[in-house]
């Protein structure tokens, strides 16, 4: 049980998420992502731990629950 | 004589890698450090990625020369550095006050590399990430140490071509703080203040 | 179309002018006909404030379904039971009030101080917090709070904080984060003040009006508080109406009463009614329509009358709400700022306005730290569905034919 979640006071839209997770992170016209709101699949967590490490803002997280 | 001459060479052979590590340390941390003072000026999210991921070979390319070093010139006989320097750099025996110097820039090296390393994995942490920025430049701080270190302890301190490499590292990073300083890109969004 | 002066912005916060009224039982603003309830009246009016444990205090508010008067409505009783058994830092008075029209928190503070102050003690003294913080943004409201502190000794840290009066100030995390020390705008991770609340120790943080009730449902006793309004909320609960209507003001009517009589008795004009403030919605029509939580939200009803430009006046509460983003998050800050353009563009006939605005009204709900986005993106679409026909017209190119009068108040005005 695995979610991307994201401090909005933190992003600054740098873009770098939807690069890295282009399925269940998509960017809104200003720049600013948007969630699917999907679950991370096992396969897919690699790619998010990237995204995590990624992003310049350490805006974005992964939660488990 | 010709037995003592490859048990002499096999030291220097020791001694040379030490001082080529060292050298080589250097250059890498000073790449590493030029790239993250240029990184937060670049928008472009391919652009950046690259950077980031240089930055962080860098360093560790870095570090991997850096352990290098410390047990090259541990284990040479040429000069008389024992193991406990690392733990308690006063009263080495070879240059103690650049010992000194030295081994404070690697704590600070690694520190800063550690914080970086965490990133990822810390990032659910609210405090971490509000002080993250902090730690990672004021440990990164400690690179001006190494280049301390580079002009008192090197054997090759002197020679033209050492002090062009040292000048050029110092150089490269202070044109890289200018243009942090300058560039300063505020983020998009501005929290209101209150007090 | 002109935008002018109309008497509900000059109105204006004026404490003197600060009327209220009661249909049915009057309960938290009992006593008040003749003026502010000093210590000796407070305890005439309602009696002394009995000690109960943290288990009555659970019993009572679990038997009338007591909920929070902030504007979320969250059961009060699970907000009890939520908090650890031992270690309460705190209890915290939510009195920034900070949406413009309310003036119920306000009123409350400056007339029946000791009322809101029983709540809030009594309710400290069953929880063992050492601390009760009261925010509030209004002078006279903490004048009154330090006067009516002066007269009681209740044996407790008790704090009156003054907050900045700006919408997402008064959010609940916001306000914790000014009685810290820090500014008054939401942390960027959503955790529940009973959980970590005044420096991180789990607190109980409501509304004034919630603290009032609490004191009255203490004297009353649940059968008693359940004597008048609805059976799954009973009690009574206090609006503020103002707009278009001839006796603006408070008004403390028994839950569930019907929006039409209460607009009756404020003497509204017909035309369309606004529910829950500037994060609230737009009604559709009003027969039928009952005032309980959570649609009525901290109990703001506006009416905006037949004269005025519908459009143009929510173009100018949209700019009021742009106005008062904490400036953290950047879908609030863009899609705020997109979403008055879009609006300023519909009023005047560009229908592409109208596709903008739908697109950015999905954008940004749920995208922030607080829930400012959501709150205007849910009044921005509830305006474009029940004033459709308006739409029309303006996208027709000829306008509504009628001025923005300015009877939605929006403090300050807008630039």
């Amino acid at each position: 049980m695995n979610k991307v979640e994201i401090d909005w006071t933190r992003c600054d839209g740098h873009g770098l998420c939807a690069g890295l997770l282009p399925d269940d992170v998509v960017l809104d016209e200003w720049g600013f992502p948007v969630l699917r709101g999907r679950e991370i699949t096992a396969g897919e967590l690699p790619d998010a731990r990237r995204a995590v490490l990624a992003c310049p803002a350490l805006a974005l997280r992964l939660s488990s629950r | 004589m010709r037995v003592a001459d490859g048990e002499q060479g096999r030291l220097m052979t020791l001694w040379y890698l030490a001082r080529a590590a060292g050298v080589v340390t250097m250059v890498m941390f000073t790449l590493s450090a030029v790239l993250g003072m240029v990184m937060p000026g670049v928008r472009r999210p391919e652009r950046r990625f690259w950077l980031q991921y240089v930055h962080r070979s860098a360093a560790v390319t870095g570090l991997v020369l850096l352990a290098t070093h410390v047990v090259a010139v541990i284990a040479d006989s040429y000069v008389d550095i024992s193991p406990t320097v690392l733990v308690w750099p006063f009263g080495s025996g070879y240059r103690p006050f650049a010992m000194v110097i030295g081994v404070l820039a690697l704590y600070s090296l690694v520190l800063a590399s550690l914080v970086g390393a965490a990133r990822g994995r810390l990032a659910v942490s609210q405090s971490f990430t509000k002080h993250w920025r902090k730690l990672h430049i004021a440990a990164s701080v400690g690179w001006l140490l190494s280049i301390g270190h580079a002009l008192l302890a090197g054997t090759d301190r002197s020679t033209p071509w050492m002090l062009g490499i040292t000048l050029a590292c110092l150089g490269a990073v202070a044109t890289a703080g200018a243009y942090r300083l300058n560039n300063a890109t505020p983020k998009t969004t501005r929290a209101w203040r209150t007090q | 179309m002109t935008t002018i002066d109309s008497p509900a912005s000059l109105r204006s916060a004026g404490l003197e002018g600060e009327r209220h009224r009661v249909i049915g039982d009057a309960r938290v603003l009992a006593g008040l006909d003749q003026g502010r309830l000093d210590l000796q009246r407070h305890l005439l009016t309602h009696g002394p404030q009995p000690e109960l444990t943290r288990d009555d205090y659970v019993q009572l508010c679990e038997a009338v379904g007591l909920r929070g008067r902030g504007g979320a409505a969250f059961p009060v009783a699970l907000k009890l039971q939520d908090l650890p058994a031992r270690g309460v830092e705190a209890v915290v008075v939510n009195g920034s009030e900070s949406e413009p029209v309310s003036r119920k928190d306000r009123l409350l503070l400056t007339r029946s101080p000791h009322l809101v102050l029983d709540g809030a003690v009594g309710l400290a003294h069953a929880l063992r917090a050492p601390h009760v913080l009261i925010a509030v943004h209004d002078p006279a409201a903490a004048t009154s709070l330090r006067e009516a502190l002066m007269e009681r000794d209740d044996q407790l840290a008790i704090e009156v904080r003054d907050t900045p009066g700006r919408f997402v100030a008064g959010e609940a995390r916001a306000v914790l984060s000014v009685l810290e020390g820090g500014t008054a705008v939401p942390p960027g991770r959503r955790v529940l003040p009973t959980r970590r609340g005044y420096h991180r120790r789990p607190t109980f943080l409501s509304n004034v009006e919630t603290f009032a009730q609490l004191a009255v449902l203490a004297r009353l006793g649940s059968r008693g508080f359940s004597s008048t309004g609805l059976t799954s909320e009973p009690g009574t609960q206090l609006l503020t109406i103002d707009g278009a209507v001839q006796r603006p003001g408070v008004i403390e009517t028994p839950t569930g009463v019907p929006l039409d009589t209460v607009l009756q008795y404020a003497g509204a004009e017909p035309g369309p009614v606004l529910l829950g403030g500037y994060h609230g919605r737009w009604l559709p029509q009003t027969d039928g329509v009952l005032l309980q939580r959570p649609e009525v939200s901290a109990g703001i009803i506006l009416a905006l009358g037949s004269g005025t430009c519908p459009l143009g006046e929510v173009t100018r509460v949209a700019e009021w709400l742009r106005s008062q983003s904490a400036g953290q998050c950047g879908p609030c800050v863009f899609g705020l700022a997109s979403l008055v353009d879009d609006f300023a563009r519909l009023t005047i006939g560009d229908s592409q306005g109208w596709y903008d605005a739908q697109r950015h009204l999905g954008l940004i709900p749920g995208r922030g730290a607080c829930a400012h986005p959501d709150g205007a993106a849910r009044f921005l679409t509830s305006a474009l569905e029940v004033f459709d026909d308006d739409v029309r017209r303006h996208l027709s190119g000829q306008g509504c034919g009628r001025p923005v009068l300015g009877v939605l108040p929006v403090p300050g005005g807008t630039r």
